[in-house]
């Protein structure tokens, strides 16, 4: 694959999930939903899922954590933009860690059961280390500091929470499936990088002027 | 063993594991309405009535660290304070913390100075260590 062409996909995928981040996240929390286990589920899974699917290359997923922590750091809403952004990267480089033994092929996953289990496994896990992320470094770039005996009592309150998450995981993994045979090498140019940079750039000014 | 055989095993693991954890923090959770402070169990009724009124954003209660001082903490200022709620979250902070941090009536604590992860729910014990 061109590289140009996988630029423009990290960046148009990863600006896409700082956006749900963002404006979703901010969204389900206001009506009081599980935005956590869902913008894991449904967004930064199901993001990732499809731009390796479609791209079928390593270490993109880890780009757009980069790319979506990058715009959650520019949001002028929220508190610790860093601690976000840095949670967010690690979600992506999770999913890496976690797929780093798959064929970007697919072939591993063929079956029904696959497709779901790898959904069920892959965005509980991302949300697991994303809350711990969170948990350790918001303090740490606080005045009151981080402490151990904080987060260990509250671990099986992050375990049980991540249910949601790993369940809408195997939901949405089998249906981003019917997703992989779109071929991103045989979309023009003149299509491709107009389409991919306007939405980037919508999903930046939305983020930032909001 | 192959992949098509050990990752839905995982799979099965980690809802089991998610179902577990949910099973067990229920059990754990303890009833709010109350908050322990040095020992001692003061109702949310008796708590706005200990400290003056402070506002952080949108919310307003009473100030925390006024709260320890009128529970009897000794040497506050060289303390640091646990803050825990019925499902197990807890935040520790300074006594700099405390005095930019309130209690608010349905029992929540927030801060001028620290990020909303330090917001407590249901606060059940305040600990000074």
């Amino acid at each position: 694959m061109k590289k140009a062409k996988l630029f423009a996909g990290i960046l148009v995928f990863g600006s896409i999930w700082g956006f749900a981040e963002c404006i979703i996240g901010s969204a389900l929390r206001t009506l009081a939903l599980p935005a956590g286990a869902i913008m894991t589920g449904v967004f930064a899974f199901g993001l990732m899922l499809l731009s390796r699917l479609l791209f079928k290359t390593k270490g993109m997923q880890f780009g757009m954590g980069v790319v979506a922590g990058l715009l959650r750091f520019f949001n002028p809403f929220g508190t610790c933009h860093i601690c976000s952004a840095i949670a967010i990267m690690a979600e992506g480089l999770a999913f890496e860690l976690m797929w780093l033994g798959l064929s970007t092929d697919s072939e591993d996953l063929s079956s029904v059961v696959m497709k779901t289990s790898m959904g069920v496994i892959t965005s509980y896990g991302v949300y697991v280390i994303g809350y711990i992320v969170t948990q350790i470094l918001t303090p740490v770039f606080s005045s009151a500091g981080f402490h151990l005996s904080d987060l260990l009592p509250f671990l099986p309150q992050i375990l049980a929470s991540g249910l949601l998450a790993a369940v809408i995981g195997g939901v949405v993994s089998p249906l981003v499936f019917l997703l992989k045979e779109v071929d991103i090498q045989k979309v023009r140019n003149s299509v491709y990088y107009p389409v991919t940079l306007a939405v980037s750039a919508l999903c930046w000014a939305v983020v930032i002027a909001i | 063993m192959n992949k098509n055989k050990w990752i839905p095993i995982i799979a099965a693991v980690v809802l089991v594991i998610a179902i577990g954890a949910s099973v067990y923090a229920f059990t754990q959770q303890s009833s709010a309405g109350s908050v322990s402070i040095n020992g001692t169990e003061y109702s949310a009724r008796e708590l706005m009535d200990m400290g003056s009124q402070r506002s952080v954003e949108e919310y307003s209660g009473a100030a925390l660290d006024e709260l320890v001082t009128s529970a009897g903490v000794a040497a506050p200022e060289a303390k640091q304070y646990t803050i825990i709620g019925a499902d197990g979250y807890q935040k520790t902070v300074t006594w700099e913390n405390m005095q930019n941090g309130i209690l608010t009536p349905d029992l929540m604590s927030a801060f001028s100075d620290l990020a909303k992860a330090f917001r407590v729910k249901d606060v059940v014990e305040i600990k000074a260590e």
